[in-house]
């Protein structure tokens, strides 16, 4: 019988933001406890939040055994690492004065628009021991800003966001970061007509729904992934690498997985040089399922943890966003309720669009677009490339540009 | 004693919000039991007002609340605001309780028969299209106690029990996944809803086998209860929660109360009172809920409050402020929000239609000021009939605009109450809702 215990801490200080303006100051400090059970090929677990008996919860997941919950390859062995990311973050009315610093300016410099939503300085640390030598902690400091502008008169209940996420707070620099944009509001796109376009995503969020989904080890072997019939195939780019990333030096991600799995190299190649190579899998997937386990077990600490795809993002092609464009292009800023179908079909709506010069700066607001493409040829002939560059200095994404057709 | 009473500092109005949360949760998945969970949590979210401004903290330790509240009191962190919405005034203070449980407390049934109930289902997955699949179930059995400075004490106890069933179909070359769920206030009413299964997924093969792609362009469209749910929800829903209008007398005004901002046939309302996931009798001010018209006969008639956005904008307050759980403070959220029903048959709906699309089921919307909803099953409607199925990637269009195109509406509502995810705002997701309509013809919608 083995025992393994994973602890999450959390500690917040949270600035509500209302009308541009500090309205309130909200703390946490939270700590969530799990107590795994692994014996003869089974699993129990038990958890709480707050300050609990450890013993107690090992208990209860000892009797959770009986219902015999499939685990065949027990935990995680011999495994360590410690990493912190981040330092000091200011707090209570250190951390209001910081939040003040931000919005003061742009009331002033962009009275136009109205502020709302939070500002979070968060502490966590998170650690996953057993008794057969797996230690793991991972703690990090981030500050983040949330902020919803909304334009004065605006019928949208948002037209834009500042989105910062930083191991220290930068007011100045944020302001720097969103202010080009803010700046560049009123003015129109000259010269945007719909149809072919280059079109510039700041990170792979809107566009990564179905390689999320798809590129789990279990359904590509059950046959159920979109991409399972294809498996060791070229189905996109050569130039079109797209990594699973647990790079502790290059990202404010953890080494090790929830299974406390450490991977050999951090970098996985989900997809490389367009080829479907492999999905992720915890280590209970991998051994159900006949497929490699690839450090991706997550989840809530109430539940096993599972298989998903983490921090994820092209290979970069070349190192700057200019080196990708030669003109004007679309920039996406934000755009919610859109999706891709099984057969690659994508159809997104573009809320908020810019229409950016060679070198990314804004040249004009678009009006709402809506963008459609198929993810075989996006990331196919279509594909531009991926930047080294990240898309500010407080946003660990790289601008990822494509060809689409762009509707009015 | 569970919630304990609570020495509230002198000079500031303060609330506690306690609460008890036991839930379970069940993962099977291609046969195999995944996960079998079951954890109870107590808590409590602690709000000061002091010098116009919020202080909120969260704890586990509610021996210490008082003494928490007192140091919040004392805390300097906020310095004071001139000019703040007098939120207390806005505040009634109630001593009331309200039990809603139906059936047996999902807590006290034994995980096994929740396991066991799962299990008896996994034959409707032998079928050789089902490449894959997913079974969960998930309850929730939750106490509050709102206590405030005011003298409010308001107690509630209610519950949630749902199921959720993700299947991978493929034949040939043609592929489909898709989701069944069901539930409601009870085990008793879950294992009832489950017994539908067997036919969704016979439904889904059907229209895997033979959905073809359809043309993008404007059509008629037809959207199902639980569809025209969505898109109440997601479309005008958002827009009436007024926390968004705050520090935008513009919009206020662009926004006024009579303002016709759609169909004279349509009303939308949102509702604290009904039974299901948004059943809020009270809300997370100690509030007590009635029915919000939002939209009546196609002209604005109000909106969602809690007690600051109501005393920032000198409006009537709603009963709208909810909190994910006790580690968050509450904003203004919906409960259960439909369309109200019209006056035609579901058939004369359908058949004022010449060639149109029926949106049976979707898998997701959004709502900005384009709304969007990505259909999962629809079909073609030809001479006011349902007809072939199609496989359409999302519809979308400008809210107000389709609010004013909206010409057909039947004369019953269903309310979809599935248990499994929920309305998200911000950083506050899942927040159990509900939401819900009649059938609904729209007379242009764009279909991509």
């Amino acid at each position: 019988m083995n025992r393994e215990i994973v602890r999450l801490r959390t500690s917040s200080s949270s600035i509500g933001v209302a009308d541009g303006h500090v309205a309130s100051l909200r703390t946490k400090d939270t700590l969530e406890t799990a107590v795994r059970i692994y014996a003869n090929g089974h699993v129990g677990i038990a958890s709480a939040v707050g300050q609990t008996d450890e013993d107690a919860l090992a208990s209860a997941a000892t009797e959770a055994l009986a219902l015999e919950i499939p685990h065949a390859p027990g935990p995680a062995r011999d495994a360590t690492s410690d990493m912190t990311h981040g330092g000091d973050l200011p707090e209570g009315d250190a951390l209001v004065a910081e939040v003040e610093a931000l919005l003061a300016p742009l009331r002033k410099r962009f009275p136009t628009f109205v502020y709302s939503n939070r500002v979070t300085a968060q502490k966590t640390e998170l650690t996953v021991e057993n008794d057969v030598g797996v230690r793991h902690r991972y703690a990090a400091t981030e500050v983040g800003v949330g902020l919803v502008i909304k334009e004065r008169g605006s019928p949208n209940i948002m037209d834009g966001a500042l989105v910062c996420e930083a191991e220290a707070f930068d007011p100045a620099g944020m302001l720097d970061d969103v202010s080009p944009w803010l700046d560049a509001w009123e003015r129109k796109a000259e010269g945007f007509a719909p149809g072919r376009h280059t079109v510039v995503f700041r990170g792979l969020s809107e566009l990564d729904g179905r390689f999320r989904s798809e590129l789990l080890g279990r359904r590509l072997a059950t046959g159920a992934s979109m991409f399972a019939a294809r498996l060791g195939e070229r189905v996109f780019s050569d130039r079109f690498t797209l990594i699973d990333s647990r790079n502790a030096a290059k990202h404010r991600v953890a080494p090790f997985d929830l299974e406390g799995m450490l991977r050999s190299e951090p970098d996985l190649a989900l997809i490389e040089s367009g080829v479907v190579k492999v999905g992720v899998a915890s280590r209970r997937e991998a051994a159900r399922y006949g497929v490699p386990a690839t450090g991706n077990a997550t989840g809530p600490l109430q539940a096993l943890p599972a298989g998903a795809v983490g921090h994820l993002e092209p290979a970069a092609t070349v190192s700057t966003l200019a080196d990708l464009l030669d003109g004007p292009a679309i920039l996406v800023d934000f755009s919610a309720g859109g999706d891709a179908n099984e057969t690659g079909e994508v159809g997104l709506p573009v809320q908020l669009g810019w229409w950016i010069d060679g070198q990314g700066r804004p040249l004009g607001r678009l009006p709402q677009l809506m963008l459609s493409g198929n993810l075989y040829r996006l990331f196919g002939e279509d594909y531009v490339g991926t930047t080294t560059e990240r898309v500010g200095r407080f946003r660990d994404e790289p601008f990822v540009v494509v060809k689409m057709d762009v509707h009015g | 004693m569970e919630f304990p009473e609570v020495d509230f500092p002198d000079g500031v109005y303060a609330d506690v919000r306690y609460e008890r949360v036991a839930s379970t949760m069940v993962t099977i998945r291609d046969g195999s039991l995944e996960d079998a969970t079951a954890r109870s949590t107590t808590g409590a979210f602690l709000r000061v007002r002091k010098g116009g401004r919020w202080l909120y903290a969260s704890t586990t330790d509610l021996r210490s609340i008082s003494a928490r509240l007192a140091a919040m009191a004392r805390s300097t962190a906020l310095p004071a605001v001139k000019g703040a919405p007098d939120v207390e005034s806005q505040l009634v203070a109630h001593k009331a309780q309200d039990r809603r449980i139906e059936g047996r407390v999902v807590s006290t049934i034994p995980i096994a028969e929740k396991i066991d109930l799962l299990r008896s289902q996994m034959g409707v997955m032998q079928r050789p299209t089902v490449r894959s699949w997913g079974a969960i179930l998930l309850d929730t059995h939750r106490t509050r106690r709102f206590v405030s400075s005011q003298g409010a004490d308001v107690r509630r106890e209610h519950q949630v029990a749902g199921w959720g069933w993700q299947f991978a179909l493929a034949e040939g070359t043609r592929t489909w996944s898709d989701r069944a769920e069901g539930g409601g206030e009870s085990f008793e009413e879950l294992a009832a809803t489950i017994a539908r299964l067997p036919s969704h997924v016979e439904h889904s093969e059907e229209f895997m086998r033979h959905a073809e792609p359809l043309e993008p362009g404007p059509r008629t469209v037809v959207l199902a209860p639980p569809v025209a749910g969505v898109f109440a929800h997601e479309s005008f829903g958002h827009k009436s929660e007024a926390d968004f209008m705050l520090g935008d007398p513009n919009m206020l005004e662009e926004w006024r109360i009579g303002k016709p901002v759609g169909s004279p046939i349509l009303s939308i309302a949102d509702d604290g009172t009904l039974p299901g996931p948004g059943y809020t009798p009270y809300d997370d001010e100690g509030q007590r809920a009635e029915r919000t018209w939002l939209v009546k006969d196609g002209q604005l008639m109000g909106r969602l409050h809690s007690a600051e956005t109501a005393a920032a904008l000198g409006e009537s307050r709603s009963r709208n402020a909810r909190a994910m759980d006790f580690t968050f403070e509450p904003m203004v959220r919906m409960t259960t929000t439909f369309i109200a029903p019209g006056s035609s048959t579901k058939e004369e709906v359908f058949s004022g239609v010449d060639d149109g699309i029926f949106i049976e089921r979707c898998r997701h919307g959004s709502g900005m000021s384009t709304f969007t909803i990505a259909p999962s099953i629809a079909w073609r409607i030809r001479g006011g009939r349902i007809a072939e199925p199609v496989r359409v990637n999302v519809i979308t269009g400008s809210v107000f605009e389709t609010l004013g195109l909206i010409d057909g509406l039947s004369d019953e509502i269903e309310l979809h109450r599935a248990v499994l995810g929920g309305c998200g705002k911000m950083e506050q997701y899942p927040l159990p809702v509900a939401f819900g309509g009649p059938y609904v013809r729209v007379s242009r919608m764009m279909v991509a």
